[in-house]
């Protein structure tokens, strides 16, 4: 049968060790285990998380509103004090049974890290709205080649010193530079 | 922030001509598709949204409606001010043997009225929470004392509002299953009493000029006020207490 209800959930691990968890919905959500998920809405990046899930999306822009004043401040206080780029994001899905009570454990959609945490106050008519946006990256970011670029030999030497520390340089596109402008010209009969 | 500071709507003086109340469930879809079908998937049993429809100004009380008006919208401040909204909800408990729902009115047990003499108020329909209904579940089992059903009614726990569904189970002679929505924002002990008559839901106005009014040379005015529940509330109350 097809799922008439699930919970989107999105657990943040900061690198002070704190823990937020937040829900797409409305009120609070205890779940069994007795952890506590704030509701708030997500507004864009839930349409990436498909994509993400075969890993074909590494950056996921995750947009909260609801966020209170206060908290706004809060989060840029932390974002201040290096509270929060490098923290662990994970969105988890929670099945639900027909009447809405969680059944069997969430699970994980997308673990990555927060990249960056830019926040936007909107002046509307009906108030200033603050939301904030998670930029977060997973493993496959540096995979990511936009349509019709090229390796570049300072790009790939860049890639590897991150993927594999302390190995020597990849030198795979070292010779690109200097085939790209070189002319071949076909045939040649002398 | 435990002390959530909180007026109550004066819905006696400021009495409306309808108090449409409604549930606003989160549904996420892949849109439609070019023959009109849709999938949707529900992630969340939502939230209050609702409004007082032409507030009566009567030509005797005007005056003193007028006051109510301004200082409701004073203690409120826009937006960020929070009320307490009673929802009369009768029609749903009107059956054979529940026809009168004027509220009835006690003394203290040693006969003495509050020192302003007006006594204890009391509902009609008396419900209680059968057992523990913990934080954000949607199922509860009610208990009836005196009244006609638990099934498509209306409740209220420390201003939180609650509607429920079909019946699930009877789990004993007076005890129901049932489910309810929104899911429950605060816990509510078991033997709690509800409040059934006239649920309150904790409220904010929709926009900053909700509270906007225009006295016309000629009659009299008939204002709409738009809320949407503080939820926002709920999720400070769960924090603070977890």
């Amino acid at each position: 049968m097809a799922i008439k209800s699930i919970r989107v959930l999105v657990r943040i691990e900061f690198p002070n060790g704190a823990t937020t968890r937040v829900w797409d919905g409305a009120g609070p959500y205890l779940d069994v285990d007795g952890e506590l998920w704030q509701g708030v809405r997500l507004n864009d990046g839930l349409d990436q998380i498909e994509s993400a899930m075969n890993g074909e999306a590494a950056t996921l822009f995750l947009s909260v509103s609801g966020v209170g004043a206060e908290g706004a401040d809060l989060a840029f206080e932390d974002l201040q004090a290096g509270n929060v780029i490098g923290g662990t994001v994970q969105l988890l899905i929670q099945p639900l049974d027909q009447w809405d009570q969680p059944e069997g454990d969430a699970e994980v959609r997308f673990t990555g890290s927060i990249d960056n945490m830019p926040m936007d106050d909107v002046a509307q008519e009906e108030g200033i709205i603050s939301t904030i946006t998670l930029e977060v990256t997973n493993r496959f970011s540096l995979r990511a080649l936009t349509s019709g670029a090229v390796l570049s030999d300072v790009d790939q030497k860049a890639r590897s010193a991150i993927l594999n520390p302390g190995a020597p340089a990849d030198r795979f596109a070292e010779r690109i530079p200097g085939l790209a402008d070189k002319t071949i010209v076909w045939p040649r009969f002398s | 922030m435990s002390d959530v500071n909180f007026v109550h709507w004066p819905t006696d003086l400021l009495t409306p001509q309808s108090s449409p109340f409604d549930p606003r469930a989160f549904t996420r879809s892949g849109g439609r598709s070019l023959g009109g079908l849709s999938r949707f998937t529900r992630t969340d049993r939502g939230f209050w949204v609702g409004s007082y429809k032409g507030i009566i100004f009567r030509r005797g009380q005007q005056h003193d409606q007028a006051r109510a008006w301004t200082r409701l919208r004073t203690d409120l401040g826009g937006q960020a001010g929070l009320v307490a909204v009673p929802v009369c909800s009768t029609r749903l408990w009107a059956a054979e043997g529940y026809e009168d729902f004027t509220p009835g009115l006690y003394p203290h047990d040693d006969e003495m009225p509050f020192d302003d003499d007006t006594p204890y108020s009391e509902g009609r329909i008396r419900i209680e929470m059968a057992s523990f209904a913990p934080l954000s579940s949607t199922v509860v089992t009610l208990r009836l004392v005196d009244a006609p059903t638990a099934v498509g009614i209306r409740f209220s726990y420390q201003h939180a509002m609650y509607e429920t569904g079909s019946l699930i189970e009877q789990t004993g002679a007076d005890t129901f299953r049932v489910p309810v929505s929104p899911a429950i924002r605060q816990a509510i002990p078991a033997d709690a009493w509800l409040e059934a008559d006239r649920p309150t839901v904790l409220c904010r106005l929709a926009s900053d000029a909700e509270m906007d009014i225009e006295f016309p040379g000629a009659g009299m005015p008939r204002p709409t006020v738009n809320f949407v529940e503080a939820v926002d509330i709920w999720n400070d109350l769960a924090l603070e207490a977890a």
